[in-house]
């Protein structure tokens, strides 16, 4: 039978079987009504959730059912070419799927809610080029869209699809109109209504992860809560291939097509499985996306939030409807959605009350005491000031998080990253007047001027693709270290690790083949660049040190052309020669070894390429150097790179050199016309802040519970703490700026008001002497008067 | 330095009380004899307790111009400033003035409203400052804080009422 055949056959087995299925689920005993009348997941609405108002009952019914894929059909687990799950349709068979995929977590691009109170954003980062771009669809001040930079809906969902819940952009009503696009081949990402509900302990982020960084979106759902086994990847698949192709026939190693192996153990005899649903959301699984610990903070330190410590949970307090509109707790966000319930799960809705008819908050939460504190506080600034996030330092301190630094996803590789450089706590006062602990980073892009005004100049950020592209020579330090010492490991006849000497560091290739750097400790001084191999702390150079006025011998000249044969391969089209003393060196097409003088001697070994036959380096000098400079260290880019790279750009573009601008650290970087480089003020290096509300600390651990000079004194580092730019940009250059600027503060005032908290007791003392003193002459002429009285009394008598 | 610019006004404050104490005593002594009153120090007293008064008066209803519900700022450095000072001067206005102005038919040369907005001015300046030292310590949450604001208010408002019929009936006598 040919293959065609084949396929109809299944096809046809599929649909007889699907139908049959259908048939016995609908007739054993499923006893939500409309279970059997819709399964093609219409996004009316229709005879869903809405219909069928809560009865009254806690519990949650036990979710044993058949799943359907995203046509529609029943899936039959044992079928080889079974479908993912699809939840629009298995889900929305009784849920609404279009009223939850309005929610919070699926409107960002839709525009249909207000933003409300500043969010995190998510980060573009590429640590080569140095960028990191905040990204928000919700128009936050000072976050970029997505939609303005050119970011397609299938590029986001490439790019953030980690940890993104499905559905919004990851699942396009349009897939037509973008060319780059292959939502053909790697299906929508609905809705992940099991990222959150599920409450099996095999439900698994990094799955999901993994599978969304394959391009298989239909499949990273079915995958992520162990379902089956997904193999194969979109990503590699050819353009022209569509889901219903199956299998790849010509490749079983690499183009292999995604396809899902169901686990047969978890379905019953009907096809169906149970799903251990949680209605309230797990605070596991909350965390998948949600988590932030700072950087230098070890796991058995992390206390974690006092309600969790406490037994309540996320969704507690987060809590939604069937529209999935999820409370985000803060301070207005019952006048931003114009719903006066929501008031009641802000932190003071729980604590003090909405209600005047309770004496305080939900479940009667404790009311908070706040004695001898000021009520100006409470006007002038959130609750999470003295509560949440960590203690204010010096320094706010580095921070990582789900989302901006890919956490939680755990693998062979490492997927965590340093970059986005966020810090916290940093006080600023936010839209509506109050002030609040916020995370904070600063955005870092190339970016080319717009307008020729200078005033009212205005910044287009290069996409990290592009300035990667201007970039070659000169920001792929690593890239081109990386491919000399993967070509110096091919010498299997060489023992020890091949390294490269540079600016005081070796360089080596890391398992996960990467560049990791180490200092360089050997007493020998390293001129240049320097390859060698490491034997533990013994190194040697690639070919040992000989007479070069003599005929090298034959082992060393086997060496020299091993690594000349070697070192071809990555200097391609350029032949490659050894410098050592007056002689140069070279492999001849029949392999021998040609020795020629040179005009000068060379005071240490080096290997280079020949470029119309001059000599340089085998790679980049500059390029090497830099990277060299900030291997080891959280910084990416020099600002030697900067300036090649702003003139590179201006050259490629032929336009002005200032047309290109690199901004970061809080600055806008330059280069003018004689190379020098030079920065400004510019508001669209303007650091990006959102408020930290978690986590929460009780009142006994709260900011200021020691005492009033805990802010109000010229250390406090509420007021005056400093705030230091940060980005991968290795500089110099760096506006510190004291916390009172963020909170829109007058320095000198506070520095005045908090010492006058040094005389403070003294203070307090001379005014109760005075009451003291006022009271006892009232008293004194009181009793004079009582006298008065007695005697005019007496004196009638 | 900053230090210096608090203790500095209370420190001046009361050495210039003192020197001008000692300055009139002798004064007084020098011209009429011993004497048991200081008209001068008495009129330098009135004098301090009007001018904080008026500077407490506009620092406290300050917010009411800036529509703010508490008083922060510049403005609260100086209604506390000038409260400190208030409250000393008061208390040395009191001990000089209440003797004259205890009540009995024919004792003293006040009259009997005088006399009136004297002791209800002492008395809510009395309030005033219990209102303003509770909230200062911990006894306090958040609502009794409120609330002895708010009393602070309203006390304030009858204070000035009091303070300003007082030196308005004080200056209807003189000139008589």
């Amino acid at each position: 039978m040919s293959r065609a055949g084949l396929y109809v056959l299944a096809l046809t087995l599929m649909l007889t079987g699907a139908g049959w299925a259908q048939t016995e689920t609908a007739g054993a005993g499923d006893t939500t009504p409309g279970m059997q009348a819709d399964i093609s997941g219409s996004d009316d609405g229709s005879n869903k959730h809405e219909d069928f108002p809560w009865d009254g009952s806690r519990t949650t019914p036990v979710h044993n059912f058949p799943m359907f894929d995203e046509d529609g059909q029943q899936i039959v687990p044992e079928f080889d070419l079974a479908m993912p799950m699809s939840s629009r349709n298995t889900c929305g068979t009784c849920h609404a799927y279009a009223t939850v995929s309005g929610g919070w977590h699926f409107n960002a691009s839709k525009g249909t809610v207000p933003p409300g109170r500043p969010g995190e954003p998510w980060v573009w980062i590429d640590s080569l080029t140095g960028t990191q771009i905040p990204l928000s669809y919700r128009g936050w001040k000072g976050m970029w869209s997505p939609k303005d930079l050119g970011i397609s809906e299938w590029e986001f969902t490439r790019q953030f699809g980690r940890h993104m819940p499905g559905g919004d952009v990851a699942e396009p009503a349009d897939t037509t109109s973008d060319p780059e696009a292959r939502w053909d081949l790697s299906g929508k990402a609905e809705v992940n209504c099991m990222a959150c509900h599920n409450g099996s302990p095999v439900q698994d982020h990094s799955e999901w992860a993994l599978q969304m960084a394959r391009e298989n979106f239909r499949w990273a759902a079915t995958s992520a809560a162990g379902l089956g086994t997904v193999n194969g990847m979109a990503s590699r698949m050819p353009d022209s291939w569509r889901v219903a192709d199956g299998p790849n026939p010509d490749d079983s190693e690499f183009a292999v097509a995604p396809q899902v192996d169901y686990h047969d153990n978890k379905f019953d005899a009907k096809h169906r499985t149970v799903f251990d649903i949680q209605h309230k959301a797990l605070d596991k699984n909350c965390l998948q996306c949600h988590s932030a610990t700072q950087v230098t903070s070890h796991r058995w330190e992390v206390d974690g939030d006092v309600h969790s410590m406490a037994g309540i949970r996320c969704a507690d307090c987060h809590r939604n409807d069937l529209d999935h509109n999820i409370i985000r707790g803060y301070e207005d966000e019952a006048k931003d959605r114009g719903k006066a319930v929501v008031a009641e799960f802000s932190c003071r809705g729980c604590h003090i009350g909405t209600d005047k008819k309770l004496s305080n908050g939900r479940l009667g939460a404790p009311i908070p005491k706040h004695s001898g504190i000021p009520p100006v506080h409470f006007e002038k600034m959130e609750c999470t000031v003295c509560h949440s996030g960590p203690m204010p330092e010096a320094f706010p301190q580095r921070v990582r998080t789900s989302r901006a630094n890919r956490l939680g996803i755990h693998g062979r590789a490492k997927w965590f990253t340093e970059a986005p450089f966020i810090v916290e706590p940093v006080f600023v006062r936010g839209d509506n007047g109050r002030i609040a602990p916020h995370r904070m980073m600063w955005p870092a892009f190339w970016a080319k001027v717009e307008g020729t005004d200078k005033e009212d100049a205005k910044l287009r950020p290069l996409m990290p693709e592009q300035v990667r592209k201007a970039g070659m020579g000169i920001l792929d330090g690593e890239e081109q270290i990386g491919k000399v010492l993967d070509a110096l490991a091919q010498d299997l006849d060489a023992e020890g690790t091949p390294t490269l000497v540079a600016n005081g560091k070796y360089l080596m290739k890391s398992k996960d083949g990467g560049l990791i750097a180490e200092d360089y400790k050997a007493t020998e001084t390293v001129a240049g660049l320097t390859w060698l191999r490491r034997k533990g702390e013994y190194v040697e150079q690639l070919v040992p040190e000989f007479d070069t006025t003599q005929v090298p011998d034959s082992s060393i000249e086997t060496r020299i052309l091993r690594n000349l044969e070697i070192l071809e391969q990555v200097a391609k089209p350029d032949p490659v020669a050894y410098l050592a003393g007056q002689k140069m060196y070279t492999r001849t097409f029949e392999g021998t070894l040609e020795t020629t003088d040179t005009a000068t001697t060379i005071s240490a070994p080096q290997w280079v390429k020949l470029v119309e036959g001059k000599p340089v380096p085998v790679i980049s000098e500059q390029a090497a150097a830099s990277f060299a400079e900030t291997a080891g260290t959280e910084f990416s880019i020099t600002e030697d790179e900067v300036v090649r790279m702003l003139q590179q750009l201006s050259s490629l573009e032929k336009e002005d050199v200032g047309k290109f601008v690199y901004v970061a650290d809080g600055r806008l970087f330059t280069v003018t016309s004689d190379g020098k480089l030079t920065n400004t003020d510019h508001d669209q290096a303007k650091p990006v802040s959102w408020p930290v509300a978690h986590d929460v600390r009780p009142a006994a651990q709260s900011l200021g519970i020691k005492s009033c000079a805990e802010c109000h004194s010229e250390e406090a580092a509420y007021l005056f703490g400093d705030v230091k730019p940060t980005g991968p940009l290795l500089t110099s250059v760096a506006s510190v700026s004291p916390m009172y600027r963020f909170q829109q503060l007058d320095g000198d005032y506070h520095r005045l008001f908090g010492n006058s908290f040094k005389v403070r007791s003294t203070f307090k003392s001379a005014l109760i002497i005075a009451g003291v003193i006022l009271g006892m002459v009232l008293m004194v002429f009181s009793l004079m008067g009582i006298r008065k009285l007695t005697q005019y009394v007496s004196a009638r008598e | 330095m900053y230090r210096e610019l608090v203790v500095g006004p209370i420190a001046g404050a009361i050495l210039l009380g003192v020197v001008l104490t000692i300055a009139m005593g002798a004064r007084a002594r020098s011209v009429r004899g011993p004497v048991s009153r200081f008209p001068f120090f008495e009129r330098i007293v009135s004098l301090g307790v009007m001018v904080l008064f008026l500077v407490l008066a506009i620092s406290g209803f300050s917010d009411l111009v800036r529509h703010s519900e508490h008083m922060t700022g510049q403005a609260l450095m100086a209604h506390m400033t000038a409260g400190g000072l208030f409250a000393g001067f008061l208390v040395v206005f009191a001990i000089l003035k209440s003797h004259a102005c205890r009540f009995g038919v024919g004792v003293t040369p006040y009259s009997l409203p005088y006399k009136l907005c004297f002791w209800l001015f002492i008395l809510s300046s009395l309030v005033l400052i219990v209102t303003a030292v509770m909230p200062m310590l911990t006894w306090l949450g958040t609502n009794g804080q409120t609330r002895a604001i708010t009393v602070h208010r309203y006390i304030a408002g009858g204070t000035i009422f009091f303070g300003v019929l007082m030196a308005f009936l004080g200056l209807l006598r003189k000139r008589a």
